[in-house]
């Protein structure tokens, strides 16, 4: 566990080392910067010393258990809290210094499904386009889009009451997207619905991140921040206990790799002979199961498979088990995500 | 400072439009009162109405056959009078009585033997009248009438200690100058229509209430707040359009009721609509402070709740209450029901109690309070 942290601390320093030199050069343009956020409620430490760099065209994933901090983070970042320390800035500008532009060009997908019962589709999206200040054709058009965006322009003149909970969170969408943010910031956007509206939300957020639009996604679905995330940030107990993209991450704790392969005949010369190959570390045959355990980075799958097939047993199956970040979590924190 | 107008209306707009859909809270604003208003109104109709006086029955035994005793026999008989007495005689005191404590008469005359003799030497003479305890305003009639006979003879009495005979001339004491109450105290469908409407104002409380949660206590004002909105353009905002359906719904109950319960509202539509007006701002503000303050939208609708039926009482919106006590005169007017009905039936039937700009000067006075606190209180609002 320590020598996981030391390695994430060196990766960490050496990311932001180079990074500050591309940015120095003013080739990446930042979004949200966020520096030595601290935030308390009495004497709970909500979200505890976090630095955020957020580039432009990324989706940013932060991932955590309920409880680690990231709704705090998400309501510094839109001002809605206020923080006992730190400094936040927004397409380099510090809220305070123009709240109402920097509000602009933000949409906020929040954790609770936040429109109108008693309005129809089209008036929800109508109100927030207004308050994000489009007015006649423009928001018309913006209303369509967004309607069409969300799979909902056949729904328009419907109450939400109507709709099944997928419908409803698509709306929250497109609620948020009418104004055509710059950032948007979804925070659990798919909690509690079917997997079809799932995969529907998470293509949307792909879409949206291909359009120009720089999304900041939260969830505690390690799946959805896999599928669909460019760079990931793991919170936990309101600290960063990691930091990369998806692959990174994984490398952060896997030094190894487990290789489950199911063979015709039960032969246990094949143990033997498999453990003698360099990098695998252990091999144990269970009932036609056979589990090899090995070093990663010796690359020796194709030994493996050809000592199997020089002996009278048949490979029937063969899988090599890639590390998730729900295992990066559970290293780093002795817990799992839903714990 | 035109996109805060533009805004302002933009919430204000979707506020009325939402209230409108509350088919829930619209049952509530609207029909409860209309019905409430019918059902007080016409079961207790016969409260409202001023009452006939029949003729108060008397007995009358005269023992004195001197002057006097004639002069109170011409008096009695006197065409006016008997418009007010039925006259009967008895023949015993002691019937007379029997029938009086029985309650067939309000009471019973009886003149001394030596009335005559006695007024004659200027010693006491007495007319007797007795009553029963369950006679009331009649006896006090009967005591009336026989004291304005003695005032007359004490009066001819005195001129004559003074050496002039008395002029006696007639006069009609009792003039024929009928009260016409039409239109000028209410009847009970007038009475409610008052109380009733005031009282439904109050309850429109609970639209300040709910709005103010909804933008400060729940999600839906988060995301609101995350929107370039300032927040007391979303405060006016929600506030404007929650006066503007309560005051909506007070006009629809007025009309309703005028035209259909034909229930008097006066002359003088506008003021009246001024102090719907007036009171609609107080209920919105009173709702919207007490959810800010509590920070608990169910706290604060309790806590509203027990407090109307309270200032309605008080303001002697269910049964009118004329009570003589300083005490409680001094609590009813703390009532904010009691200030808006006196200013309307003032409007209407211009009996001063308060002046109508007094009371509601104090609703705006209070509302602007409330509404002051509220803003301040919402802007500190935090997630």
């Amino acid at each position: 566990m320590t020598k996981v942290i030391e390695v994430y601390s060196f990766y960490h320093c050496f990311y932001k080392l180079i990074f500050y030199i591309i940015n120095k050069k003013g080739m990446i343009k930042m979004i949200v910067e966020i520096k030595s956020l601290i935030k308390r409620y009495k004497d709970y430490i909500a979200v505890d010393n976090v630095d955020i760099s957020i580039k432009e065209g990324e989706i940013f994933g932060l991932l955590g258990p309920n409880g680690a901090g990231k709704t705090t983070t998400i309501n510094a970042i839109l001002g809605l809290t206020n923080i006992d320390s730190g400094d936040i800035k927004i397409f380099g500008r510090n809220m305070r210094d123009g709240e109402s532009e920097i509000k602009k060009s933000i949409g906020i997908v929040p954790q609770e499904v936040s429109i109108f019962k008693d309005l129809t589709a089209e008036e929800n999206i109508a109100f927030f386009g207004k308050l994000y200040g489009l007015r006649g054709k423009m928001l018309k058009d913006s209303i369509d889009e967004a309607l069409n965006f969300t799979g909902l322009l056949g729904n328009k003149k419907e109450f939400p009451k109507a709709f099944s909970g997928g419908m409803k969170r698509r709306l929250n969408i497109a609620c948020a997207i009418v104004h055509k943010p710059k950032l948007i910031i979804m925070d659990e956007p798919t909690v509690g619905i079917d997997p079809q509206s799932r995969n529907h939300i998470l293509h949307s957020v792909q879409k949206l991140n291909e359009m120009g639009s720089t999304i900041i996604y939260t969830s505690h679905y390690m799946e959805e921040i896999e599928e669909i995330c460019t760079d990931i940030m793991i919170m936990d107990h309101g600290r960063i206990i990691a930091h990369g993209n998806c692959d990174e991450l994984k490398e952060l704790i896997s030094s190894e790799e487990t290789i489950d392969v199911e063979i015709s005949s039960v032969n246990y010369t094949i143990v033997d002979n498999i453990k003698s190959i360099s990098g695998v570390r252990d091999c144990t045959l269970n009932d036609k199961k056979l589990k090899v355990i090995s070093d990663k980075k010796s690359k020796n799958l194709s030994r493996i498979i050809e000592t199997i097939s020089n002996t009278d047993s048949e490979i029937l199956s063969l899988n090599v088990e890639k590390p998730t970040l729900e295992g990066v979590f559970l290293t780093l924190t002795g817990r799992t995500l839903r714990d | 400072m035109g996109g805060d107008f533009v805004n302002i209306l933009n919430v204000a707009y979707y506020t009325i439009k939402r209230n409108i859909r509350d088919k829930r809270s619209l049952c509530l604003m609207l029909l409860f009162p209309i019905v409430l208003i019918l059902i007080l109104g016409t079961a207790l109709d016969s409260q409202f109405k001023p009452q006939n006086v029949d003729k108060t029955v008397v007995y009358y035994i005269n023992n004195d056959n001197g002057e006097m005793g004639k002069a109170f026999d011409q008096f009695i008989n006197q065409d006016e009078i008997k418009e007010i007495l039925d006259v009967k005689t008895a023949d015993s005191k002691e019937e007379a009585r029997g029938i009086v404590s029985g309650g067939g008469a309000a009471a019973l005359i009886e003149i001394d033997e030596d009335f005559t003799a006695s007024y004659a030497l200027g010693e006491k003479a007495n007319i007797h009248v007795y009553n029963n305890n369950n006679s009331g305003f009649r006896a006090s009639v009967v005591r009336n009438i026989v004291d304005s006979f003695i005032d007359g003879a004490n009066s001819g009495g005195a001129i004559l200690s003074i050496g002039k005979m008395p002029d006696y001339k007639t006069f009609t004491t009792i003039e024929d100058t009928p009260l016409e109450t039409d239109g000028k105290i209410p009847g009970a469908m007038d009475y409610y229509a008052v109380t009733m409407l005031v009282m439904i104002l109050m309850y429109g409380a609970g639209y300040g209430t709910y709005g103010m949660a909804e933008d400060y206590l729940y999600d839906t004002g988060n995301r609101i707040k995350a929107s370039p909105i300032k927040i007391h353009e979303l405060f006016i905002g929600k506030i404007l359009g929650i006066i503007f359906t309560i005051f909506c719904q007070s006009m629809i109950i007025i009309l309703f009721t005028k035209f259909v319960y034909k229930a008097n509202w006066g002359n003088n539509m506008a003021q009246i609509a001024y102090i719907c007006l007036s009171f609609s701002v107080f209920s919105t503000a009173m709702g919207s402070a007490a959810c800010i303050l509590f920070k608990n939208e169910r706290t604060a609708d309790s806590v509203i709740n027990i407090l109307i039926p309270i200032f309605t009482f008080l303001a002697g919106g269910y049964v009118p209450i004329n009570s003589s006590n300083n005490v409680f005169a001094s609590i009813r007017v703390l009532s904010p029901n009691f200030l808006a009905q006196t200013a309307i039936f003032k409007t209407i039937y211009g009996r001063e109690v308060l002046d109508i700009y007094t009371s509601t000067g104090i609703l705006w006075a209070a509302s602007l309070i409330m509404l002051l606190i509220s803003l301040a209180a919402a802007r500190r609002f935090k997630a």
